[in-house]
């Protein structure tokens, strides 16, 4: 393993006082969740229920966990790929957190020249564009490998946020195989299990069959977890990191968490 | 000079020129990662993987997943080609469009086996509708180099783009064409021959043809300038017009259908510069399996007689008005 000669921290919770991280995550959460609802009441076709299922899982990446640089090379970073880009939301709310948005900027979402609907890496804070689902984990590979290449990838890691209704996408299992063929252990992929796509319950419209199975059979270390329960989460993503085999971790979560009316219902709009 | 000279001349068919190019690039800048999909002898990207294993990955028959892998090179401060079959390229256009072509990112694209090369194969081989599909793409750099020496040096030429870049070449099928000692000038439309009566605008294999049919309407007394658009985006504007400008007429061939790719590029840019009659003679139909190329270019009106026929009959129609 190389020596890290400067670690910066991008994401700032250490700075909080000496409490445990998971309970810092979880007022971080009721604040984000907050500006999610704001951002809905705003402009009412963003993906609520997605954006309050994901949260959890960006929260604890993002300031639990925290995503970290040890130089200026593009190598030489951790990167965050929301490949379930309609919850850009969520990370809208946590950039807020991370000083990189304002109040404010989250009243832009979606307007001209405002925030953007889906991921875009223009803004400070996206690593990647994403918008169309089934792509974050094939690039995700690519940057793993480079990586690799430079010899980072003991120290780094790329994390991407999936969704289950994304994995009705092909590329996410020609990726997922590509991955594991390659053994890129840096890569550490979250499924944000809600059970339902844009059209209804995943159930209904297209089953995803055994999913831990689905992944183990190509190679990935499967843990699964409660995806609102930032302590798992944490435990989860540690986990993933001493694993020599790239991890896949499924969270299962409820849409519209926290918000009683959409909870885990197909329900669009607030 | 003289040794490279010697060394471009024996390139070997224009697949092999742009897997040596590949090599010399490997060579050259560290930064060089080539992928494949479970196409790396076919691409010739296998000598690559035989010089520089870490730095080459055959990502399997997934070509969306390989586009994306690129991306994440390019993101990672890598310089990644791709190469596949033009055809199965297309099948990750959603990938290059939203991925590559959105973040702007350098990735290189060689899409190899275009447009009748692949001959045996059939018509689920043969890609007529490439260039129109990577013409569109906002930053997308479009090229198509005419012969194994052009090829090679088009393969250096997009190294230097930021950005992304397509290059299309065909199989083996690729009769000499350009000066081998010319230097490659990307963007540029290369005259290969100057004519007044009319204008052939061409790339790619085809183009040995449409030299050849000049020479046929040129003993007939039609002065036939030639003209190869190696670089279809960016479009060489200013040389474009002045060719129409030149001669009225212009006929462009291409191994493709006639949508899109070529004449449209030469269509769109004529119609708002120098508007001029432009003629399309390109692929009738969808291919299908023949024992030799040279059977496709003939039942699709692509050798030079039947090209110098097109064109005389363009002449014959566009100049009585």
């Amino acid at each position: 393993m190389p020596i890290v000669s400067r670690v910066e921290l991008i994401g700032r919770i250490d700075s909080f006082p000496a409490q445990p991280r998971a309970q810092i995550l979880h007022q971080v959460s009721l604040r984000a969740r907050n500006r999610i609802l704001r951002m809905a009441s705003i402009e009412k076709s963003i993906h609520v229920g997605s954006s309050l299922s994901s949260l959890d899982i960006l929260a604890a990446i993002l300031l639990g966990r925290g995503l970290r640089r040890t130089g200026d090379k593009p190598t030489e970073r951790d990167w965050l790929i929301l490949s379930k880009g309609h919850a850009v939301p969520a990370l809208y709310a946590l950039l807020v957190e991370l000083g990189k948005l304002t109040e404010k900027d989250l009243d832009t979402i979606r307007d001209i020249d405002g925030l953007e609907g889906h991921p875009d890496n223009r803004l400070d804070g996206v690593d990647v564009s994403t918008g169309s689902l089934g792509q974050g984990l094939s690039i995700a590979a690519g940057i793993a490998y480079a990586m690799r290449l430079d010899r980072t990838w003991t120290t780094h890691r790329v994390f991407v946020v999936l969704g289950d209704g994304e994995l009705d996408e092909g590329q996410v299992w020609e990726a997922a195989a590509t991955i594991a063929h390659l053994g890129l252990s840096n890569i550490v992929a979250i499924v944000d299990v809600n059970g339902f796509q844009l059209d209804g319950a995943t159930s209904e419209i297209k089953d995803k069959g055994d999913l831990a199975q689905r992944w183990r059979s190509l190679g990935w270390r499967v843990i699964e977890i409660d995806g609102h329960n930032h302590e798992m989460i944490l435990a989860a993503l540690s986990e993933a990191e001493a694993s020599p085999q790239p991890v896949v971790i499924i969270a299962y979560t409820r849409r519209g968490n926290g918000l009683g009316i959409l909870e885990a219902t197909g329900g669009q709009h607030v | 000079m003289s040794s490279q000279l010697a060394s471009l001349e024996s390139l070997g068919t224009i697949r092999d020129a742009v897997g040596k190019a590949l090599l010399r690039l490997g060579e050259e800048d560290k930064d060089v990662v080539v992928l494949t999909a479970d196409v790396a002898r076919s691409t010739r990207t296998r000598w690559f993987a035989e010089r520089f294993p870490e730095r080459f990955v055959n990502i399997g028959i997934s070509e969306q997943d390989m586009i994306g892998f690129a991306a994440g090179l390019a993101l990672g401060g890598k310089k990644p080609y791709a190469a596949a079959f033009a055809m199965f390229m297309m099948r990750a256009w959603e990938q290059i469009r939203n991925t590559v072509d959105r973040m702007n990112l350098n990735v290189k694209l060689i899409a190899t086996h275009s447009g009748f090369s692949d001959h045996g194969d059939g018509a689920s081989h043969q890609s007529l509708e490439d260039i129109a599909l990577m013409r569109v793409l906002h930053n997308m750099t479009v090229v198509i180099p005419a012969d194994p020496p052009q090829a090679y040096k088009a393969v250096l030429a997009i190294h230097r783009v930021k950005g992304p870049a397509y290059l299309r070449i065909g199989r083996d099928y690729s009769p000499p064409v350009t000066d081998p000692s010319a230097e490659y000038r990307l963007g540029e439309l290369e005259l290969l021959r100057d004519g007044e009566d009319v204008a052939l605008v061409s790339a790619g294999p085809v183009l040995a043809h449409v030299v050849e049919a000049a020479k046929i309407l040129e003993a007939k007394g039609l002065s036939t300038a030639v003209a190869n658009l190696h670089t279809v985006k960016p479009i060489d504007e200013a040389r474009l017009v002045k060719l129409a400008q030149r001669t009225g007429l212009v006929v462009v061939v291409e191994e493709h259908f006639p949508r899109g790719g070529l004449f449209g590029a030469v269509a769109e840019t004529l119609a708002q510069r120098y508007p001029v009659p432009v003629v399309p003679v390109a692929a009738k139909g969808y291919g299908h399996s023949a024992r030799s190329v040279i059977d496709l270019y003939e039942r699709h009106g692509l050798m030079p007689d039947n090209i110098a026929r097109s064109v005389a009959e363009a002449v014959e129609k566009w100049r009585k008005k």
